[in-house]
């Protein structure tokens, strides 16, 4: 041990005479300065155009949110809802994820509670449901499904830059984040153009939570794209069932926060092939969920209402339907506050 | 563990401080230090395979001290097959078992005999062909009295799992890196900096042009019946440049790792897609793997003396057995087949030894010939590429009928994000151009003359051109599965 420590001091005497290598070490650290600028850089300059998530990360805490998968995240549109229920203190964001990082669930629920203002008392929570989010791949434990979700392992809902969501859930370099800054809004100036292919799709991610989808509404084309969605979801009924686990989380979501506001169900409307898929595969759909019905202020079935709607794929709303869904949401709930 | 990874940046400046602050004045502790730290690397992949590194440096460790002493050239014959026996066996077990299970089921089942075996799915040990081949090298020369054995353990075991070339090369000599062990070694400014230029310079070649074009060209491979034979010819240009991005770039990080450690690895690539003939390009491509190959394999078998059937087999067997040694597949097989069939024209005709020197040497700009050259001979080894890339055998002829039909004569389509696409192929451009500037040098970023300032200007940029262009997903280095 002491023969070590002599060996330390020997050569602590080499890191202060050793001019080569004391260059040596200046000029790395001055080289890996420059690395760390350039990403502190990138990460101040991450916005909607960086990824689907990235704002739902770096936005301050929130009293009122939209909560579901993809489906809120697309067809709910915070300025608009807000907008309809005429009450300026209701100032919605969207925290709606994907099927994959948001079923209800104790990652989405630890992350809803990191995301509202714990002083809150008279916010506005509008839960989206569906079937799936209920549901589980019977082939995975909870636990797996839970460890792919974007959400999974992320403490910070709030910082910006959030260097805990940039390092952990972007899995690109953090020049992607300038590409992103450059390349959407030359492909939003070009979006009229949009060509027929899934991949010619974009999205930017507004300051409220809402995902803008740009793609082509090409009817064939959005034809193919729903025969292929239906048939996923096709499969998706075979793999998956109903979970006690996760409406027993949709329960426990709806009684927390109650807490914090008034707390609303909706189930949005879908493609009516994509209706029938679902009825099949969880007709006692309303049972399941009659617990969180009950301790909510309401529910709003779409799949009860006249289907006008336009879709993407038969799953997700176009952005014009969206404002539609959006504004009857918001006249629903504003019939609900006036009462 | 990876070296473009977090685990591999943390890692390095870790063993870097040791190596040159704690164990500076002592031979015994750097070479303990390197062995520690290289089964630290290796293990980080999978510690149960370090039992086979540790077997085989004992093995031939005691291999070579016993030949020097035995001069009873029966025994020494048997030592020396002990160690190709044992290291081949390993490596026929690990990577050829499941292949050759399967071959014998096929070949009984073409005479009609059905035999039920199942393979094994044996886990392939990463870098076993690497380090098998590194230390092979030494029992023979050590048979060969070539190379004076060692009695230092400690460097025998550095120089068998040195961790920046353990798992995809270069595949060293035991006369060049064993010496360098040896004896005792001082920090040296100019070759650690040379050794941050190729270091960084691997980087781009594997996170900007490799893995950029990874992207896709599995996009393309994937979808070959959708898409025109021009855009799958543009596919198969682009694996070119992924395989070269890929398995140079590693290269060039081992090498420039090891120049930290004040320790010299051979150049394994120089320029191969300049090359004007296929014999130029096996001069240049895989360098230390071809030269072992002709040491040991190649020159023991007659070379290219004796009569043409000699010559021909020589040459059959040297590009078979290497296509093998890349994959226990068929694919490999008639890759090398078909590189076999370009080299033997050259060879026949005497024309393998041309172009010795570098494309258009002492000017920019090569003659319209070089420049035919240069195109036809990459055009044979990307269309060989494709047998490389493709799953199976079956894909890669689907893929090359493809490929040559009449659709080749059209414009390629954009594979889609196309902005994406398009600074892939710019960064492609860029890259090019840098190598054929640097073509007389080792390695791209070789620009220790310039002055300071624009070495400085020029790092910097590389440094924004990786961190903006990079692709930072973990993604493996295609020879570590060979």
């Amino acid at each position: 041990m002491l023969s070590l420590h002599l060996v330390s001091l020997e050569n602590l005497n080499l890191f202060i005479f050793n001019s080569d290598l004391k260059l040596f070490i200046q000029h790395i650290i001055f080289f890996s300065s420059i690395v760390v600028l350039l990403h502190l850089g990138l990460a101040c300059i991450a916005d909607g155009t960086t990824d689907d998530y990235y704002l739902k990360f770096s936005s301050p805490k929130q009293s009122s949110l939209i909560l579901g998968t993809s489906r809120a995240k697309q067809g709910v549109i915070p300025s608009v809802l807000s907008a309809s229920v005429e009450n300026q203190d209701l100032q919605f964001f969207n925290f709606s994820f994907t099927l994959k990082s948001s079923p209800f669930g104790l990652v989405y629920y630890n992350a809803i509670k990191q995301k509202i203002d714990p002083e809150t008392k008279d916010g506005c929570f509008i839960v989206t449901v569906d079937p799936w989010s209920i549901s589980e791949k019977l082939a995975d434990s909870t636990k797996t499904t839970d460890s792919l979700s974007v959400l999974y392992g992320v403490s910070d809902f709030t910082s910006k830059p959030n260097f805990n969501y940039l390092y952990k859930q972007f899995p690109h370099g953090w020049g992607r984040i300038l590409l992103n800054r450059i390349e959407k809004p030359i492909l939003k100036y070009y979006s009229g153009q949009l060509n027929t292919s899934v991949t010619g799709s974009f999205s930017v991610l507004d300051r409220d939570g809402w995902l803008d989808v740009y793609t082509s509404l090409d009817s064939s084309f959005v034809k193919s794209k729903e025969e292929k969605r239906f048939e996923t979801y096709r499969e998706k009924s075979m793999e998956r069932a109903g979970s006690r686990h996760r409406t027993q989380y949709l329960d426990t979501l709806v009684d927390f926060l109650n807490i914090h506001g008034d707390v609303y169900l909706v189930r949005l409307p879908v493609h009516k092939k994509m209706l029938v898929i679902e009825q099949q595969y969880m007709p006692d759909f309303h049972e399941k969920i009659s617990k969180s019905i009950s301790m909510s202020k309401g529910y709003l079935d779409f799949s009860t209402l006249p289907n006008e709607y336009s879709y993407t794929d038969g799953n997700h709303l176009t952005k014009y339907s969206a404002e539609d869904v959006s504004k009857k949401i918001g006249r629903w709930i504003h019939e609900f506050e006036s009462e | 563990m990876l070296f473009n990874s977090v685990d591999f940046a943390i890692f390095l400046p870790v063993v870097f401080v040791l190596y040159w602050f704690v164990f500076s004045n002592s031979l015994k502790y750097q070479n303990l230090l390197i062995v520690a730290s290289s089964y630290m690397f290796y293990g980080w992949w999978d510690w149960r395979f370090l039992g086979l590194i540790v077997f085989s440096t004992v093995l031939d460790f005691y291999i070579g001290k016993t030949l020097a002493k035995t001069t009873h050239e029966r025994n020494r014959k048997l030592l020396l097959y002990t160690s190709v026996g044992v290291n081949l066996g390993f490596l026929g077990i690990f990577k050829y078992c499941d292949f050759f299970i399967l071959g014998f089921i096929d070949a009984f089942s073409v005479f009609g005999v059905d035999i039920s075996a199942e393979s094994l799915n044996i886990v392939l040990p990463v870098g076993i062909s690497f380090y098998t081949f590194q230390t092979l090298s030494y029992s023979i020369d050590v048979y060969r009295r070539k190379l004076k054995h060692t009695e230092d353990f400690m460097a025998f075991s550095a120089f068998v799992c040195f961790f920046p070339q353990l798992v995809a090369g270069p595949i060293e000599r035991a006369k060049n890196l064993l010496p360098q062990f040896l004896k005792a070694r001082k920090f040296n400014y100019e070759q650690a900096a040379d050794g941050m230029r190729q270091i960084l310079w691997g980087l781009f070649k594997k996170v900007v042009v490799a893995d950029n074009c990874a992207v896709f060209v599995n996009q393309i491979f994937d979808n070959p019946d959708s898409l025109s034979g021009s855009t799958l010819f543009l596919g198969a240009v682009l694996f070119a440049f992924q395989i070269y991005g890929d398995f140079s770039g590693y290269s060039d990080i081992a090498i420039g790792t090891s120049r930290l450690f004040n320790i010299n690895l051979k150049q394994n690539f120089a320029y191969p897609y300049f090359s004007r003939n296929i014999g130029e390009f096996w001069r240049r491509w895989h360098i230390s793997l071809s030269t072992w190959f002709r040491d040991y394999l190649y020159i023991p078998l007659g070379g290219s003396k004796g009569g043409a059937w000699n010559k021909i087999r020589n040459v059959f067997v040297i590009f078979l057995v290497s296509g093998l040694w890349h994959g226990a597949s068929w694919n490999f097989v008639v890759w090398g087949g078909l590189n076999a069939l370009y080299f033997l024209p050259l060879m026949l005709t005497k024309n393998n030894r041309n172009h010795l020197n570098i494309a258009a040497e002492g000017g920019g700009v090569p003659t319209f010939k070089e420049f035919m050259s240069i195109g036809v001979t990459f055009f044979l080894t990307t269309t060989a590429w494709v047998f490389f890339r493709a799953d199976s055998l079956t894909e890669a002829i689907h893929y090359l009928h493809l490929m040559f039909s009449y659709s080749f004569f059209t414009m390629p389509s954009f594979i889609t994000p196309k902005a994406f696409m398009l600074y892939t192929i710019l960064l492609i451009c860029v890259f090019v151009a840098v190598e054929w500037v640097q073509r007389d040098k080792k390695f791209g970023l070789s620009i220790e003359n310039l002055n300071r300032p624009l070495r400085w200007v020029i790092y910097t940029i590389t440094i924004g051109v990786i961190i903006t262009f990079g692709q930072f997903g973990e993604s493996e280095f295609i020879y570590f599965q060979f």
